[in-house]
């Protein structure tokens, strides 16, 4: 795989993407504005416009999406270990491997190879294979793991999924995306207010009844409008605001695929993941480590998507039948999730066994 | 716009654009140096880890004495050619000693590992099993330390090559850097026999 390249085609198109994504959202301003002033314009002429309407329109807009933002900032403040620890996970160190020392080790060796600051580990028991990351900054950052990744993968395999996690800290897509949410938070509220301002309008219980002769017609006329064209501009830019933020995404975990290559130097080791995991999703069939709490924080960080559900313009990650053709260069058949596991426990049980036929000879 | 004015804009940019690849030379090349001493960290946890190895060993490999003996004499020797080769950073010599002493040792690690593998009581045993590992991690650190060091100066080298980074590069003298090759001995190439 010629993960330099690839890395250089992802980071290109997220450029791409974010510059789209600010389009987006100046656009939604705006066509928020034009949208009243058609109307204005052409139906109520009549009502006397105060000056440079249209700014202040635009100003409440970009008002509004600056709200929807810091309230997604609060909602969304947790770092990396909380997040770890509100999926379940539960943190391993040097001092206290907790039988996971080989994945402490697997850790430093790949944050050797990326040059950066090894994360904090933490494990999570499942038998599905996954493994996330979180964290705003480097020093502060989180990997989770899970028992499934830990039993079911060979040592390689395992070191290319922590490689792929550790390319999301190296790179901040985790900020990145939070990023993202904020913005597409603070699009939806736009779309949101919208709604509230036509409903406030319109409630029966209201005392300003449209219907009462003392509430005058163009008050509610002004803010039905411009509620209208809230719905419908934020509509419009909280899907592709959406969109944008899922391509995002996508690009940046084909970025994270093929740094994991590069640290690893092996194909075999990230690509053997997603082919078993390609194989666990055919054979599994309950969801997936699906946690309510943290849901659409975590999502985007997951190693793949989290059902083999046809994939659709909202996808956080790539189909893993591309991801994995694109590491190997050509389309590969799956791996037995199992086999390894089952091998390992068989020379397990060899082992005791010899050792219980020793001890009955040493009576 | 007077043409002065014009003038002070294209010189403010020029100079802001310039200090700003300045700096980002300078994290490179500091990126360089951390990445370096990395390397030498790894490598002391292996000469320190290797006796232990040995001596969990030589309760079950006690025909295998001469291959034992083989490992403990290269470690000593790569570790001594480490101490001199750390003080004496830009001695050729130095440097060239320790990549002959760090090749035995490999070599000898290399038919070390692969007779363990033939003894299963050896490999059984729960105490040569982490030591196993920690020296598979060990080995994999040194070579992954290597790795991201080269990583890191292909990064910095693109930037003081490439154009306009290299001009000022030639201004500043930020010279590229050399990427480390191995260190290939003819011991590491010699066929591993295994004797029972």
């Amino acid at each position: 795989m010629l993960f330099r390249e690839r890395q250089d085609d992802a980071k290109k198109a997220t450029r791409l993407l974010v510059l789209l994504f600010f389009i987006t959202l100046i656009t939604t301003a705006w066509s928020a504005t034009a949208l009243i002033n058609l109307v204005w314009q052409h139906g109520m002429s009549a009502i006397a416009v105060p000056r440079h309407f249209e700014a202040y329109v635009f100003v409440f807009a970009i008002t509004l999406m600056i709200i929807g933002c810091l309230f997604q900032m609060y909602t969304l403040r947790a770092g990396g270990s909380e997040v770890a620890r509100m999926l379940g996970g539960d943190e391993i160190r040097a001092s206290n491997p907790k039988g996971h020392q080989v994945l402490l080790n697997i850790v430093d060796e790949m944050a050797l190879a990326a040059t950066m600051y090894p994360p904090r580990v933490f494990v999570i028991e499942t038998d599905v294979i996954n493994a996330c990351a979180a964290g705003w900054t480097e020093r502060d950052s989180v990997i989770c793991v899970t028992t499934g990744a830990i039993n079911k993968l060979t040592r390689d395999e395992l070191q290319g999924v922590v490689a792929h996690e550790l390319s999301h800290i190296a790179h901040e897509d985790c900020a990145l995306n939070m990023r993202m949410s904020y913005l597409v938070a603070g699009l939806q509220f736009i779309y949101n207010s919208g709604w509230t301002l036509i409903q406030f309008n319109w409630s029966p219980d209201n005392s300003r009844h449209p219907l009462r002769s003392d509430r005058k017609a163009s008050g509610v006329l002004i803010l039905t409008l411009i509620g209208s064209a809230l719905v419908v501009s934020g509509f419009i830019g909280w899907i592709g605001g959406r969109l944008i933020q899922a391509a995002i995404s996508r690009q940046r975990e084909y970025l994270a695929d093929a740094s994991a290559v590069q640290f690893t130097r092996l194909s075999d080791g990230i690509g053997g993941a997603l082919r078993k995991i390609s194989h666990q999703l055919k054979t599994m069939d309950h969801g997936m480590l699906v946690n309510e709490n943290t849901g659409n924080m975590v999502n985007h960080m997951m190693l793949t998507n989290l059902s083999f559900k046809s994939s659709s313009w909202m996808d956080a990650h790539p189909p893993i039948t591309t991801r994995i053709e694109r590491i190997f260069g050509r389309v590969v058949g799956d791996l037995d999730s199992n086999a390894y596991e089952n091998k390992i426990n068989q020379e397990q049980e060899q082992i005791q066994q010899s050792e219980e036929k020793k001890d009955t000879h040493g009576i | 716009m007077t043409t002065l004015t014009v003038i002070f804009i294209v010189i403010s940019v020029i100079l802001v654009g310039s200090l700003s690849i300045y700096n980002r030379l300078i994290r490179l090349r500091n990126e360089n140096t951390n990445a370096f001493a990395q390397i030498d960290v790894q490598l002391k946890r292996r000469y320190d880890l290797i006796p232990n190895l040995v001596e969990v060993a030589k309760k079950y490999l006690a025909h295998e004495r001469e291959t034992l003996e083989a490992v403990i004499s290269a470690r000593n020797q790569a570790y001594a050619s480490q101490k001199i080769a750390k003080e004496n950073a830009s001695s050729g010599p130095a440097i060239a000693q320790l990549g002959i002493a760090e090749g035995i040792l490999g070599g000898a690690m290399g038919r070390f590992m692969a007779i363990a593998e033939a003894y299963p009581d050896l490999k059984a045993d729960g105490t040569m099993r982490s030591l196993t590992e920690e020296l598979t991690s060990t080995e994999n650190k040194i070579s992954f330390a290597r790795q991201g060091f080269n990583d890191v100066v292909l990064n910095y080298n693109n930037a003081v090559q490439q154009f306009p980074n290299n001009l000022i590069a030639g201004i500043f003298q930020f010279k590229a850097a050399s990427m480390l090759e191995s260190i290939e001995a003819p011991e590491e190439r010699k066929a591993i026999k295994v004797s029972f």
